[in-house]
């Protein structure tokens, strides 16, 4: 009898027994927006410092307006790139061909002469964005948060962690699994307003990154300036879209691919995603109306699906 | 009959071990609650329940923070864009930004949502 109330009284203390989770929570300024490092597991702390470092050194390195940076010594021609970063800037210019151009790694002084880089807004002159369009300077802004994402994730992989949620300035990259074994719930932002349009589910290490007009824009005369440029005209990129989402396990390809769709349209952008097998998309038309392709678990909003062909 | 006694008490003890444990080490429900973070460090924990209004001013800048009726706005900041006023009265989502200021408010809580793009 005494053994049984002994036993009784062992089980009620083992809830308290229960490993309480370590996590770490870090927000920084960075690359110009604000990131939020989630981690969890034993290395939790010392995990988001390094990747707060890691991410600070990036923007070091690849801040095309800093003529200190190593991009900056790029475009001056002063500085070669180590080998990763030759691998880096490789590529980017695959990705830039894979997508027609509609990513294009060289606006930097077509950002300039419309002002995004310093926010000393202005609309240029069409003589002023054709002479821009001819110079060739590095500029990864469009794709550098995801290429830190995937950065990040290899730094993970060294540390004793579960699993980590980046915000990287609404760039998503998730990484292991949650403990009870759903999905990673995604909100996407609503282009027209303040709330949400719908959830992405994800598993495992995934990027969710998008591109939207109401992230850096200005207003001129009445009419609204978006900073996500095409690279034929110079001039906001009009394709009829106010966003897309992009989800695909490698960073740098979500990002730029969510930027080449924005630039392509729905129509366009259909014909790369059937092309291709690595990302599903979420397109946001001006109208409002929504789709998606059929792999990108999108719920919470009323959408047509974008379907294979066979 | 002393025997019961004990196994009575003993049982009842092992009750309350487990309540408490229950209750000690249950995962933390701080719904409706939000932080306040200058230069990525967390100055504030707010109630969303509790209405008041703080004004948060480091060399970066100034933004007046008001909670009313479960809900949180930047009423008042200097910086030149205006971005973290026009973003109205908010009690969950995307986290509340003022880049020039480095500010952030962040909302605590139950999240049905690992994260949010855009």
């Amino acid at each position: 009898m005494k053994r049984f109330v002994c036993l009784l009284l062992a089980l009620a203390l083992l809830p308290g027994c229960q490993r309480r989770e370590d996590t770490a929570r870090q927000s920084l300024f960075c690359m110009d927006t604000v990131m939020d490092l989630q981690v969890w597991g034993a290395d939790a702390q010392a995990a988001a410092g390094d990747l707060a470092a890691l991410l600070n050194d990036l923007q070091d390195q690849w801040n095309a307006c800093d003529e200190e940076s190593l991009i900056g010594a790029l475009n001056q021609g002063t500085a070669q790139p180590d080998p990763q970063q030759q691998r880096l800037l490789g590529r980017v210019e695959e990705l830039s061909r894979r997508t027609g151009g509609a990513f294009d790694p060289h606006l930097h002084s077509v950002s300039a002469c419309w002002g995004f880089p310093t926010g000393d807004y202005r609309v240029p002159t069409r003589e002023e964005l054709a002479e821009a369009l001819k110079e060739d300077d590095w500029d990864l802004g469009a794709a550098l948060k995801g290429y830190a994402g995937d950065r990040c994730v290899e730094l993970l992989k060294g540390y004793d962690v579960d699993r980590a949620i980046l915000d990287l300035g609404g760039n998503i990259q998730t990484w292991g699994e949650k403990p009870d074994g759903t999905p990673w719930q995604i909100g996407i932002r609503d282009p027209r307003g303040e709330g949400l349009l719908g959830t992405v589910s994800v598993r495992g290490t995934m990027a969710v990154v998008t591109s939207g007009d109401y992230q850096r824009y200005f207003e001129a005369d009445g009419k609204r300036y978006h900073h996500i440029l095409d690279p034929k005209t110079g001039y906001p990129a009009d394709s009829g879209l106010s966003a897309v989402t992009v989800i695909c396990a490698d960073g740098l390809t979500a990002d730029a691919l969510s930027t080449a769709l924005f630039v392509l349209g729905l129509e366009a952008g259909t014909r790369l995603w059937q092309e291709s097998g690595d990302f599903e998309a979420v397109f946001v038309l001006t109208t409002g109306e929504v789709f998606a392709t059929e792999g990108a678990a999108l719920s919470g909003c009323d959408y047509e699906v974008i379907c294979r062909e066979d | 009959m002393k025997t019961k006694y004990w196994i009575m008490l003993l049982l009842a003890l092992a009750l309350v071990c487990a309540g408490l444990s229950w209750w000690l080490f249950r995962p933390a429900e701080d719904a409706a609650q939000i932080q306040v973070l200058s230069q990525g460090q967390v100055l504030y924990t707010l109630d969303l329940n509790t209405d008041r209004q703080i004004t948060v001013t480091t060399d970066t800048g100034s933004n007046t923070i008001s909670i009313r009726d479960g809900k949180v706005a930047v009423t008042a900041a200097n910086c030149p864009d205006q971005h973290c006023v026009h973003r109205g009265w908010c009690d969950g989502g995307a986290q509340i930004v003022c880049l020039p200021n480095r500010l952030v408010i962040r909302f605590l809580g139950e999240r049905p949502l690992d994260g949010v793009s855009g």
